[in-house]
């Protein structure tokens, strides 16, 4: 019998003995199975700032995880390794939610990361955890690319402290010829996640002659400032040469500067720059006063000047989970 | 027509719009998302993590 996965909107019909695009989601004698629900092939606290969420607990580690595959097929994916491969080909370890949450408290991290592939396709494994975890005051935070559908969505936001969601382009026909997937329910999963009160960093790969013209630009900060708000903090990350495009350069600096000033230009409160060093895309500047408040180096905080989330020169509320 | 038919004929026409009344109603209300039960047997190698207190080389 065949079983249709209602998880993302890609809603494959499984045969039996197969599994959904994503790879780790079977039909088992009529069944869907998870086969990675406590089986991570990565594990490791990283700094908070690479995930990157810079107005969440900055200058924590935060233990992070991931299972192998993936319900999209970015061409240009950094973690192709994991994400576009099966479960029978990686390695893999037995955590269940318990001892994750065990783990997190033993290294000392606040919080959580289900980041690297795509959480949304070790659904169940990320939710167990992350209601485990808020009982036990870890908290829980999603890196993603958000193709999910509305449903199982808002069930695992319940759980949910932070996420950075990528928004990876602002056409159909980018996410199509790109990723395998579409941009409408990117674009509904970032404003519910906003609405049920979940901290939203946007993430943006500027690839070269895809999506780096300043009026894509323009229209991705325009759309973020519409509806998420002016305070939501957005990424703009280099591209590197990986998988399926080898053929392409990475992303100058002079083209992320330029995203930067016309993100800004739209009126976007706190724009910056990732996959490289930035002399002032690093760092956070009060959007009342323009003072600086939150210093770094890469994954390192230099200073940081926040008073109780607040301004210490204007008192101005800064838009985060400080504490 | 005897009225006992006609009866009949009305009964069968009624019961077949609310039968189809509630085959749309079923189409309309949105399938419930049902969780994917967890395999107990991973189906790939297992191994011991290496490098687990230390940051990961993956982007994210």
């Amino acid at each position: 019998m065949k079983v249709q996965c209602d998880l993302c909107p890609k809603i494959c019909i499984i045969e039996p003995g197969q599994s959904g695009e994503c790879r780790v989601r079977v039909n088992i004698d009529g069944v869907l199975k998870t086969v990675v629900h406590s089986f991570p092939c990565s594990i490791n606290p990283d700094p908070v700032e690479k995930k990157p969420l810079f107005h969440f607990l900055p200058g924590t580690s935060i233990l992070s995880i991931a299972t192998v595959g993936c319900n999209l097929h970015c061409k240009n994916c950094q973690n192709w390794e994991i994400s576009q491969t099966n479960p029978e080909d990686v390695e893999a370890a037995f955590y269940p939610p318990q001892k994750l949450v065990e783990l997190a408290k033993y290294l000392r991290c606040p919080s959580l990361a289900y980041t690297y592939s795509d959480p949304i396709i070790f659904y169940e494994y990320t939710y167990d955890t992350a209601k485990l975890a808020a009982k036990e005051n870890i908290r829980s935070v999603l890196v993603t690319a958000g193709y999910i559908n509305p449903q199982p969505w808002k069930h695992l936001l319940q759980y949910i402290d932070a996420a950075n969601i990528d928004l990876k382009g602002m056409t159909d026909d980018f996410y199509r010829s790109v990723c395998s997937a579409t941009l409408k329910p990117v674009q509904n999963a970032m404003i519910s996640a906003k609405a049920e009160g979940v901290l939203v960093e946007v993430t943006n790969l500027i690839i070269p002659t895809l999506n780096d013209k300043p009026e894509q630009i323009r229209q991705l900060a325009h759309w973020v400032k519409a509806n998420l708000g002016a305070e939501t903090p957005l990424h703009f990350s280099r591209f590197f040469p990986h998988y399926k495009m080898r053929h392409l350069p990475s992303t100058s600096e002079k083209t992320l500067d330029m995203a930067r000033e016309i993100a800004m230009g739209e009126g976007l409160d706190y724009v910056y720059i990732g996959n490289i060093r930035s002399e002032r895309g690093q760092n956070t500047y009060c959007p009342s006063c323009k003072v600086l408040l939150i210093e770094r180096s890469g994954y390192t905080i230099l200073q940081n000047r926040l008073q109780d989330g607040r301004c210490p020169d204007c008192n101005k509320e800064i838009y985060g989970v400080w504490k | 027509m005897t009225r006992r038919k006609f009866i009949e004929q009305l009964i069968k026409a009624v019961s077949a719009g609310l039968l189809g009344i509630v085959a749309l109603a079923k189409k309309a209300v949105p399938r419930k998302f049902i969780r994917a039960v967890r395999l107990k047997k991973y189906p790939g190698p297992m191994a011991t993590l290496k490098n687990i207190n230390k940051q990961s080389k993956w982007s994210g």
